[in-house]
């Protein structure tokens, strides 16, 4: 049997190990970029991002998928949660570590998303929003981070997150109430912030 | 509905996901109503806007082709083991039996592992057992008498370890035979195969009760006290009618024939013949499953310096 989109996740996975390499490259292209964004969002490190996004599916190429359970939730939970247990493995692992902030975006922003198409104000003040927001979401512990990024990032609904997580339901929604007050006390710091250094700032530089 | 049941409800509504129209229609209504909450609605309505517009940036975002080529490159060769490891031809039982013979083997060490663990607790659970009878038994009172009778160790059943309590001594060239349990601070010498051991008769006939008599480099058994021990240091195995045994052979590596000795215990144990192979001594290859009695003499540190075997 060949592989094709109509399959579910779980066919998928069957034939894959049954050695398919078309379902198994079928189950990757449909997984790949949630898995993908999820560690990105998490440790904020496209390098880290694509290690955690290879292993993941190594589960797959190895089989030890045959831990999966379907009884216990979707085979994207599974992934989800095996490419969880990577990310917080990689943050234990780098937490000692500083991040080396790139030269040449300066801010360590993209240098793509800086780029003006219509309106260089609002692009700006765009990009500056999602930087902030962005920031403000890395910077939160671990466990909420978590809950922010599958409920909010991947719109998650709180019970696909908890079976992720392997908490319960209500562990989901109060740490979201939880991690989302922390984030308007981060942004009001950084309005604050803004605000204060304001009348500094030297314009020209900031059109140049 | 009261601000502490609006603030409860105040993600869900923030985020469009309020399931209940009652609840809803209730929180839009204190919204409008108390200042306080609109404000703190407005608040985290702009904080959804502000993670979607994240969340939108990033919806294109996937990884890179160079994982796609390196796990399908990784699923190839991981196929090509599989292949290679078996002679199944059928490509779909290949990957789920190479599985399943990994978990079996796991499973195998794993219950190895699980029965040597217990074979080990046990054995050290029988040498505790064995030391702290032959403690009880050097801390009981004396067994035997004093009139040279036996006392009533034949009611004692032969016991896997029966201790004997410290070795009583007698200066060389004596008789030192006399039914005494004292001189512990004279020195006993353990014999090795090639020293002599002279076992008196006793009248117990398979119970070593009596005080143990090393005389002269040579350890004599002289049971329950009623006969005397030769002083000699001839046979190699002493005649017994109750119990025959063998010479003292020397447990301590590369020990001098005759090694001094504090004092200590005898212990009877019961060994698998094949012990008798791991001695040099010649073993029936016949009987090699039964067991056979022996008596272990103990130093003070619990070490065990010498085993005799009772034939």
């Amino acid at each position: 049997m060949r592989a094709s989109p109509e399959h579910s996740d779980e066919e998928l996975l069957r034939l894959t190990g049954a050695g398919d390499a078309d379902a198994f490259t079928a189950l990757y292209r449909r997984r790949q970029a949630g898995i993908f964004r999820f560690a990105l969002q998490m440790c904020g490190s496209e390098g880290i991002a694509e290690d955690v996004t290879q292993e993941v599916f190594m589960t797959l190429v190895k089989r030890e998928s045959q831990q999966f359970d379907p009884s216990r939730g979707t085979l994207a939970s599974y992934l989800y949660g095996v490419a969880r247990n990577q990310v917080l493995r990689r943050l234990e692992k780098e937490r000692h570590f500083v991040p080396i902030i790139d030269e040449t975006t300066e801010d360590g922003s993209g240098a793509g998303q800086l780029v003006a198409t219509h309106d260089p104000l609002a692009d700006l003040a765009r990009n500056e929003l999602i930087e902030t927001v962005r920031l403000a979401v890395l910077a939160l512990p671990a466990h909420y981070r978590e809950v922010v990024v599958l409920c909010e990032l991947h719109e998650m609904s709180y019970a696909e997150a908890a079976a992720v997580l392997d908490c319960a339901v209500g562990t989901v929604r109060s740490r979201l109430h939880r991690a989302r007050a922390l984030l308007v006390e981060k942004l009001r710091e950084v309005r604050r912030e803004v605000a204060a250094t304001a009348p500094n700032v030297d314009p020209l530089r900031c059109f140049a | 509905m009261n601000c502490q049941q609006f603030i409860t409800l105040i993600v869900e509504a923030a985020r469009g996901q309020m399931l209940d129209a009652a609840a809803r229609d209730g929180a839009m209504r204190h919204a409008e109503s108390c200042a306080a909450c609109a404000a703190r609605l407005a608040q985290e309505q702009s904080l959804t806007n502000a993670l979607r517009t994240v969340a939108l940036t990033l919806k294109e975002t996937s990884a890179p082709a160079r994982v796609e080529a390196k796990l399908l490159a990784a699923f190839q060769d991981g196929l090509a083991s599989s292949n290679a490891a078996t002679t199944d031809s059928s490509p779909v039982a290949l990957p789920a039996r190479v599985a399943t013979q990994a978990q079996a083997s796991n499973l195998r060490s794993r219950r190895l592992a699980v029965w040597a663990t217990a074979i080990a607790a046990s054995l050290v659970l029988v040498a505790l057992v064995a030391l702290y009878k032959g403690f009880t038994h050097s801390a009981a009172p004396q067994q035997t008498t004093t009139n040279g009778k036996p006392s009533d160790s034949q009611d004692s059943p032969p016991v896997n370890a029966l201790a004997v309590p410290t070795p009583t001594l007698a200066t060389s060239g004596t008789a030192a035979h006399q039914p005494k349990r004292e001189t512990v601070n004279q020195k006993p010498h353990v014999e090795s195969a090639r020293g002599s051991l002279k076992s008196a008769r006793g009248t117990g006939p398979r119970m070593l009760t009596s005080r143990q008599v090393i005389d002269g480099g040579s350890a004599i058994i002289e049971a329950s006290g009623t006969a005397a021990a030769s002083n000699g240091t001839g046979g190699a195995v002493t005649s017994n009618e109750a119990e025959r045994v063998t010479e003292f052979i020397s447990l301590v590596a590369g020990a001098p024939a005759a090694t001094p000795l504090e004092g200590g215990q005898l212990v009877r144990v019961q060994l698998p013949r094949a012990a008798l192979a791991s001695l040099g001594l010649p073993l029936n290859v016949e009987r090699e499953n039964e067991s056979v009695k022996a008596d272990v003499l103990l130093g003070n540190d619990g070490l065990a310096r010498a085993i005799r075997f009772e034939r």
